[in-house]
């Protein structure tokens, strides 16, 4: 490849084509405010808030201020997430479950894979249930109540779904307990035809006590037209069976950093909320008559949840604001665009991968032979470039480009080499004072961003 | 430096630039863009069936540019989203084969489960055969647990999107490995073979495809040895398919393009980005060099 092409990863981007202002802070906190307080004041000049949007390119650090920004200067902010909540476990459970109760007949793979993702049934426990209100089992219980008080959203949750009742007399009878081994199940698949039947014929031909008693309770709940009162009972147990049977194990088998057990916990909070509203939203559609009863739906629905926030209404709330990761920008066409966290380490930031730089290197140029080898261009920030290109160009009256100058330990942060590219107006230390002040006013160079002139009402 | 690809007289099709010079119809059906989507929403058409195939592989760009669509009030009827791993499972429908793979937390767990220090295995799950895999495999599978199963997908994940497992490719990675100094050139022989031997032993545990991307891989195969037909069958009245909001090239859906050029009529828009645009613009010919598209290194 020729050199320029090489290069032209790391050539400078193109400048966005409408007018954009610097805003520099102490920290990330600062920023944020700086951030919020812009969307409000943009808001006070007659500039609706579904005209705004806050990208950032890793939402994980920028959550929490923004949030807590958001609402101190009057703004609802909807974030929108990356699908990470359907990587785990609970959720696949309960897409598992919706995909092998759809429908009249199922094949032993779906049928069974709800097993493979750890159900268990209502009031089922770990072996070993005794042990749980002692040592490991008493942290699970508690990294779950201590996630689902983080998760939960102030004003904006439905209720919390109760506990699952363990009730005495309904553990398993059949030895090995709950769940059913992963090698059990897939031998169950393997010694069962591959074809579609009713749920209520697999039933005889599966060997396993426990893999049969799933199949004949779940032939009990499949089928056409399930009431949302069944969804949320069926999905609700499971959930709960899991916490009870499966949070315990995983907490038992990690490593003392419990990093695991408070992922996996924080998945069973949300997995838990996303039922109640699932449920909810299922009865609503029932009852005005614009979705079909089928468990199809349901997971559809489960789908559509799971990839936003808790209590966030799936149309476009036109008074709340977007907050956005960068590359969910790509294709909007939004008039004022805020970004966040133009730092050099955070925006651009290095991917740790596996290939070494100097094989890197090789793929990225790609001469001779090895030009049929596909490279990736994270390798040279491109994701980082093209994510912040696409903010730039999502803009049509305006960009606004925040950066903070010290981490909370007090090192210094460099401004991101994109901003390089970027002509942009710089906001005084005064004018971004009196922007996160008690009452936020425009500084000059986003003033000048919007239609007309004067801060009339709209 | 021509490979031995041009040599041979088999039915195994050719990606477009390597087709005889006569043959221009195939790469003036490829086209590239950058920065350039108002291209593709200008032809927004009143439709009752899609002619135009949207590939986004982002979901969240599908509804991007629907929302955008929608706010302008033009109509949709033209267009039909997808992404690729969808077209995979489409075609492989249609052509009777499975599309059904696992996920990533299946194939964590059944890495996992491979690793030396698990318990024997029960007469029910024969385990890993002893001829199975290389040390390296093992090696970096290490005590067991999410971490190294973590590592060893990401290794083969990351070598599949480099390749696509395609043995040209994979043969390429090698040679470029062997001309690295020490000890990078073992280093990156040990990542090609531990990522070859991950999919080797996923394939061998695993009923249906090992991920999505193997059911894209099995669909590309289909669509090259059919000669398009299962390309037709899935989609017959798709004229274009415009693939938008990618950063990099993949192996896999090169692979794809390149079956889809060189078996049907269908023209391919490929809506680069302005931050790496240029660079996959000019890397893209010698990515389509390849012979076979969907061809494994395991057959």
């Amino acid at each position: 490849m020729t050199r320029s092409g090489r290069l032209s990863l790391a050539a400078p981007l193109d400048a966005p084509s409408c007018p954009a202002a610097e805003i520099a802070t102490a920290t990330r906190r600062d920023e944020a405010r700086a951030a919020m307080a812009t969307v409000a004041a943009l808001h006070e000049r007659g500039v609706p808030v579904r005209e705004t949007v806050v990208v950032a390119r890793d939402l994980d650090p920028y959550e929490e201020p923004l949030f807590r920004a958001a609402i101190r200067y009057g703004v609802t902010p909807v974030f929108w997430t990356q699908l990470r909540v359907t990587r785990t476990r609970p959720y696949a459970l309960l897409d598992a479950l919706c995909a092998a109760l759809d429908g009249e007949r199922v094949d032993p793979e779906t049928l069974l894979r709800p097993l493979e993702h750890r159900w268990a049934p209502a009031g089922a426990e770990p072996p070993g249930a005794t042990e749980r209100t002692t040592g490991a089992g008493a942290t699970a219980d508690e990294s779950a109540a201590v996630a689902g008080g983080s998760d939960a959203e102030p004003g904006e949750s439905d209720a919390a779904p109760g506990e699952s009742d363990a009730a005495p007399g309904e553990s398993d009878a059949a030895p090995g307990g709950w769940p059913v081994e992963p090698s059990t199940v897939q031998a169950a698949v393997r010694s069962l035809p591959a074809e579609s039947r009713p749920i209520a014929e697999w039933t005889d031909a599966v060997d396993d006590a426990r893999v049969r008693r799933y199949v004949s309770w779940a032939a009990a709940h499949a089928g056409d037209d399930p009431r949302p009162e069944t969804v949320g009972s069926v999905l609700g147990d499971a959930v709960g069976a899991y916490r009870a049977v499966e949070l315990p194990r995983t907490n038992a088998r990690d490593s003392p950093a419990l990093l695991e057990t408070e992922t996996e916990a924080r998945a069973v909070v949300r997995a838990e909320t996303l039922v109640a509203q699932v449920e909810r939203k299922y009865a609503d559609r029932l009852s005005d008559g614009t979705l079909a009863a089928s468990w199809e739906t349901v997971r559809e629905l489960c789908r559509l949840f799971a990839t936003q926030r808790p209590g966030r209404r799936e149309h476009s709330n036109a008074t709340a604001v977007d907050v956005m990761e960068a590359n969910d920008v790509w294709g909007l066409s939004v008039p004022y665009v805020i970004v966040v966290g133009l730092v050099d380490g955070d925006w651009p930031r290095a991917t740790a991968g596996v290939v070494p730089p100097e094989l890197q290197e090789t793929v990225l140029t790609g001469d001779g032979r090895t030009g049929v080898v596909a490279p990736r261009t994270e390798w040279a920030d491109g994701r980082d470039r093209d994510h912040f290109a696409d903010a730039m160009r999502a803009a049509t009256r305006g960009v606004v480009l925040t950066r903070h100058r010290r981490t909370t330990g007090g090192d210094e942060r460099r401004p991101s080499p994109y901003l390089a590219a970027v002509d942009a107006d710089a906001v005084t230390r005064a004018e971004r004072e009196r922007l996160t002040g008690v009452d936020p006013e425009l500084p000059a160079p986003i003033a000048a961003m919007t239609p007309g002139a004067g801060g009339g009402d709209a | 430096m021509s490979p031995p690809a041009y040599d041979r007289l088999h039915d195994n099709t050719m990606c477009p630039h390597q087709h005889s010079r006569d043959d221009s119809s195939l790469t003036d059906r490829l086209s590239t863009h950058v920065g350039d989507e108002s291209r593709l929403l200008d032809r927004a058409r009143r439709a009752s069936t899609a002619s135009e195939l949207v590939v986004a592989p982002v979901q969240l760009h599908q509804r991007n540019l629907q929302r955008r669509l929608r706010e302008a009030a033009r109509p949709q009827g033209g267009f039909a989203f997808t992404d690729p791993e969808s077209i995979g499972r489409s075609v492989a429908r249609e052509a009777g084969g499975t599309t059904r793979s696992l996920d990533r937390i299946d194939r964590l767990a059944l890495l996992g489960s491979l690793s030396p220090s698990e318990s024997p295995p029960s007469p029910d799950d024969p385990g890993p055969s002893s001829g199975d895999a290389r040390p390296t495999f093992r090696d970096r599978l290490g005590t067991g647990g999410d971490a190294g199963a973590r590592h060893v997908e990401q290794v083969r994940s990351t070598i599949e999107s480099m390749t696509n497992f395609h043995p040209d490719r994979i043969g390429a990675l090698r040679a470029a490995a062997r001309e690295r100094r020490p000890p990078v050139d073992a280093d990156a022989a040990a990542l090609v073979d531990a990522a070859v031997d991950a999919e080797r032993a996923l394939r061998d545990r695993a009923r249906g495809a090992v991920s999505r991307v193997d059911v894209l891989r099995r669909a590309t195969r289909d669509v090259d040895r059919t000669g398009g037909a299962a390309w037709t069958a899935a989609y017959p009245d798709i004229e274009r398919v415009s693939i938008v909001g990618v950063s990099t090239l993949s192996a896999p859906y090169v692979d794809l393009v390149c079956a889809v050029l060189a078996t049907t009529t269908v023209d391919v828009e490929l809506h680069l980005r302005p931050g790496t645009g240029p660079f996959l613009d000019e890397r893209l010919p010698a990515l389509l060099a390849v012979d076979g598209p969907g061809r494994e290194v395991f057959a």
